[in-house]
């Protein structure tokens, strides 16, 4: 009908996507549009994020041993084998998929904290692996030299349209009765198992669906750069990811994408002020995490759509009845 | 055959036995009470029957088919629904929400289908979606339709659980206490519902303090003390039951 339900009908995630597509129209100067692929190849993860935490509840801080899973398989395929970029692009999510169907099954016992420290602990073996093997991985000299799938503009291009399928595909995951078990997941596992959600399988596909993603950004780094090493997959990736996915508001996919940019490209908007410039971004985040929720979307649409008062809620003590 | 038939089952939590050799039925379309002071092993019971815990001895039989050691989804599969005795609901979703987890398992669709909104997707959505109307109908809470659940008071949120039972369309249904905590308008339009429920044929097993609605809804009563059965049969039979009176109201003591 009217433009504006069409516009609803797309959804915030994929217009914004939509806008970015204009950009290299705008004559950005070339290490700026850099930043903004950076930001483009985080949105990926900050999806996988999205599903893991946001929609499942499971809190990981080992995205980026599985982004770099994904690199290196794509790297590997195509230096030391010598094969296409695009069976490179094929194989990385199928690996990174595979290494995270493993990393999944700790989460059926592991919770909280401890789940935290497993995927920690995972993404530095993975490291610390690619680090050691240095007949497969280049070591600490890193892999060389790897072909691109495009290139220039194209890339940034393929890079969108691949941001938006994956955009789409978590909006449609989340709206749907698959969602729905992830979400029952994150809020009470015994209740789920309790209405029929096999709670192991749910937990294995979040973990799955991830990691495929984070995978498919490993690709797109190691197109950007061209070279890998380990240092690029750390835990400080991992975190930085988080913070990402915290900032946007854990369940919301456009404010994902709006703060994996935001993030990405803040500390570069600092580099004016050189030594201070951590200081100042670190500054920065701790001050919107704490007075405002404004990348929250979901939030932001909770707080426009609320007509009515809400009703007192139960208290904790109602809930022990004496007979 | 019962619809449900516990054989002598007995759950131990290290040195505790928590039930002990227990004997009980449902038969299809009845509301079976059970009762007992605290502590004496309804809801243990319960979390066995459901799959939560593994019985020690003993067996459970549902439509003449064991179902102990089955994991709870299964066991939801076969058309056990519960509710919960403090509530487990998914606060920070809409009713609409918790009612459509309730319909999990009678969606078909796949991954698959998800991503690419297939056909069957799209009719899964919509035979969910009328049959949570109908549902929030029968329940009541069709004007808390996208109400977020935590914004719902108590006694509202005890309903939702049911609703989301139902939604699973099971043949069983346990209550834990579903009328602990609510006022006495709210206990009667849930004595009307549950009579309604089983006036669709479903059987219910119903654990509760509240001695009037037990009278006036169950068919039969169940009662255990110290996770043992000390008595069963119609409400009147139990009331006279000297077994059941010294377990709420103890012996005489020194004066007798």
């Amino acid at each position: 009908m009217s433009k504006l339900a069409y516009l609803k009908r797309i959804g915030l995630a994929p217009g914004i996507l939509l806008v970015l597509a204009l950009v290299p129209f705008t004559g950005l100067p070339a290490y700026q549009f850099y930043v903004l692929e950076r930001g483009l190849q985080n949105v990926l993860v900050v999806l996988s994020l999205v599903i893991l935490l946001g929609y499942t509840g499971q809190l990981s801080l080992g995205q980026a041993g599985l982004v770099a899973v994904g690199a290196y398989t794509y790297g590997i395929v195509c230096v030391n084998y010598g094969l296409s970029p695009w069976l490179g692009l094929l194989l990385a999510p199928l690996a990174s998929g595979l290494v995270g169907l493993l990393l999944g099954f700790p989460s059926f016992k592991l919770k909280g904290p401890f789940l935290v420290v497993n995927t920690l602990a995972f993404s530095e073996i993975v490291r610390i692996l690619i680090l050691n093997n240095e007949r497969v991985t280049g070591g600490p000299f890193g892999l060389n030299r790897i072909p691109t799938i495009v290139s220039g503009r194209p890339l940034y291009y393929f890079m969108l349209v691949v941001v938006f399928l994956a955009a789409v595909a978590t909006l449609r995951l989340s709206r749907s009765h698959i969602g729905l078990a992830l979400k029952a997941i994150r809020e009470d596992e015994v209740a789920a198992e309790a209405m029929g959600v096999h709670v192991r399988n749910y937990k294995l596909l979040a973990f799955v669906i991830s990691s495929v993603l984070a995978g498919v950004s490993g690709v797109f780094f190691a197109n950007m750069a061209g070279y890998l090493n380990p240092d690029s997959f750390t835990v400080n990736e991992s975190s930085t990811y988080l913070l990402m996915v915290v900032l946007g508001g854990m369940d919301s996919v456009a404010g994902g994408i709006l703060s994996s940019l935001a993030v990405t490209s803040l500390p570069e908007a600092l580099r004016f002020m050189a030594r201070s410039r951590m200081l100042v971004y670190s500054l920065i985040l701790l001050l919107v995490l704490r007075y405002t929720n404004v990348l929250n979307l979901a939030n932001l649409k909770r707080i426009m759509r609320r007509r009515r008062p809400a009703p007192h809620a139960a208290t904790a003590e109602q809930d022990e009845v004496n007979p | 055959m019962s619809l449900l038939a516990i054989t002598q089952l007995t759950k131990r939590f290290g040195g505790i036995v928590a039930v002990s050799q227990v004997d009980l039925n449902v038969e299809s379309g009845e509301i079976c009470g059970l009762i007992g002071p605290n502590g004496s092993g309804k809801t243990t019971l319960v979390n066995v029957v459901t799959g939560i815990y593994k019985p020690t001895a003993g067996g459970v039989t549902f439509e003449g088919r064991p179902i102990h050691g089955r994991t709870p989804h299964e066991i939801c599969v076969l058309g056990i629904g519960r509710t919960f005795q403090n509530i487990r609901l998914l606060l920070s979703l809409s009713v609409f929400d918790n009612v459509r987890l309730g319909g999990h398992i009678h969606t078909r669709s796949r991954l698959w289908d998800v991503l690419f909104q297939s056909g069957r997707f799209r009719r899964d959505e919509k035979e969910v979606a009328d049959r949570i109307n109908e549902v929030l109908d029968f329940t009541g809470l069709r004007p808390y339709r996208d109400e977020l659940t935590r914004n719902l008071p108590y006694g509202r949120r005890k309903v939702v659980e049911i609703a989301r039972a139902l939604m699973a369309q099971p043949k069983l249904l346990l209550l834990d206490e579903p009328a602990a905590g609510l006022n006495s308008s709210e206990k009667g339009n849930l004595m009307t519902l549950l009579s309604r429920v089983r006036d669709r044929g479903i059987s219910i097993l119903l654990i509760e303090h509240e001695m009037a609605m037990v009278e006036a809804l169950s068919n039969r009563v169940f009662v255990l003390n110290y996770g043992k059965k000390i008595s069963q049969g119609s409400f009147a039979e139990i009331q006279r039951d000297a077994a059941v009176v010294e377990a709420y109201l103890g012996t005489g003591g020194a004066h007798a």
